[in-house]
């Protein structure tokens, strides 16, 4: 049994155990019904998101409390003033941007010559990361270490303190981009950093400082979660050879589905904690204050009672018709970034379908999972396709 | 379907601009709210009397792309 359906299985059985869980080692409290973690989300005043939420402790500093990491009303100021620039209608704009790069990275995949590939560094990594940098309209001389930047950023959420000298380079780099920003003055440019810079909520701007700090927020929190998307669809689409051979038969209509399937069967995020305000009940059970509690995302969007064949990747589910999956999160936290994500992992998917004919995990090759309770992933993914020279 | 409707000198309209078809407004408000091709629309035939204005309110703070409003005309 691989990682994730090992991962399901245990799930499946806590969650029939007890939908509600405290796990001593991890000193913390699970929950793993699609009920129960939609219960706990709504409740955003007795879970606090401002302790973090990957391994909720001590409270951030007010600084650092940014999007993910802040409650209401704080939150909802710093999310206003982004929904816009993140909005469905938005990110459209960024397609043909979209487009030049997947296929640029195709481009190199192809004149190595060899049929063989490694996605996340090829393209699954590189992709998102730029795009995100062409967002917040980072300058192309500065772009390959913005994303390098952004890389270790997402490093040191394994490995602390590890990259600091390094991250402290990305904040200052950000914080000039800012100051240069503010210098030339409003409507300048519309990138995102100059809307978070002149964004006004009662007559008050952000600081440079929490400018810096959403910045690089948005960066860890969509980059390798849009490369992981895109690897778990790839891997999950050979293990289940019926659904690719559909999928391959109607690449443009059945998209949109498969990366629905994607986020429900096998979302980057795993699940995410709060820290518990009060003595608080989810499903009746009782949970005391200062508690960490877990909405496991993974065992919601499997959770028997909401999906047929939870288990099962379907690239033809009809998503108009069934409840939300917990692929980006519910409730007020619910992904910022996720038109975004979808429209990067459609350009990303479509185009790597079309144009590597053949495509799917290099035979022999087992992936190795990313360990722990919040993500949900591969560390690498050798892929192979029929280049002319076989065929 | 429309983004906007009024009743008893309230307004209530969806900016599809930012909707981002989450559909929480309609798992609060199944009768008035309906996802269809990705945004929230208000059904047609829904009389906006038949439900209190802190219902609404409650509607319109689920969303988190802020995309509904509620206001006095």
């Amino acid at each position: 049994m691989n990682a994730p359906r090992q991962l399901w299985s245990d799930l499946a059985e806590e969650r029939s155990r007890c939908p509600v869980t405290r796990h001593e080692d991890a000193n913390a409290v699970r929950v793993t019904s699609y009920a129960g973690v939609k219960e706990m989300l709504r409740d955003f005043r007795s879970f606090s998101n401002r302790f973090g939420t990957v391994e909720p402790g001590q409270e951030l500093p007010v600084e650092s409390q940014v999007l993910a990491f802040a409650d209401p009303p704080r939150h909802s100021r710093q999310r206003k003033l982004l929904t816009a620039a993140l909005s469905a209608s938005r990110v459209e704009h960024l397609h043909e941007a979209m487009q030049q790069t997947v296929d640029g990275l195709i481009d190199a995949i192809i004149a190595t010559g060899s049929p063989d590939f490694e996605l996340l560094s090829s393209l699954a990594g590189p992709f998102p990361a730029l795009m995100t940098a062409e967002l917040m309209g980072v300058p192309h001389e500065l772009r390959e270490r913005f994303v390098y930047y952004s890389h270790l950023s997402e490093l040191s959420t394994a490995m602390p303190g590890v990259y600091d000298a390094e991250l402290a380079q990305w904040s200052e780099m950000i914080e000039e981009l800012v100051r240069q920003r503010r210098a030339v003055g409003p409507g300048a440019s519309d990138d995102l950093i100059a809307t978070m810079c002149f964004a006004e909520t009662d007559g008050q701007r952000f600081s440079d400082r929490e400018v810096a700090q959403m910045v690089q927020l948005v960066n860890s929190a969509g980059n390798t979660t849009t490369t992981t998307l895109i690897s778990n669809i790839v891997y999950a689409l050979d293990e289940f050879p019926e659904q690719k051979k559909l999928f391959l038969s109607d690449i443009d209509g059945l998209v949109d589905s498969v990366i629905e399937e994607g986020l429900r069967y096998d979302g980057p995020i795993q699940g995410l904690g709060r820290l518990s305000q009060c003595p608080v009940q989810v499903q009746g059970y009782d949970i005391a204050e200062g508690e960490r509690v877990f909405g496991s995302y993974a065992a919601a969007s499997h959770d028997p009672e909401v999906y047929e064949r939870p288990d099962e990747f379907v690239a033809g589910r009809d998503w108009r018709k069934l409840p939300p999956h917990m692929g980006f999160g519910y409730g007020i936290h619910h992904c910022i970034g996720a038109n975004l994500a979808r429209l990067e992992a459609r350009v990303a998917l479509t185009t790597l379908y079309k144009r590597l004919p053949g495509l799917g995990v290099q035979p022999g090759f087992t992936p190795e999972a990313v360990p722990g309770w919040t993500f949900r992933g591969w560390m690498g993914m050798m892929l192979r396709y029929e280049t002319k020279e076989q065929s | 379907m429309k983004t906007e409707l009024a009743a008893d000198g309230l307004r209530l309209s969806i900016d599809h601009d930012l909707c981002s078809g989450t559909g929480y407004c309609q798992e609060r408000l199944p009768a008035l709210f309906a996802v269809e091709d990705r945004r929230a629309w208000l059904r047609e035939d829904f009389d906006l009397a038949t439900v209190g204005r802190d219902d609404l309110e409650d509607a319109a703070a689920a969303c988190p792309w802020f995309a509904i409003t509620v206001e006095e005309q």
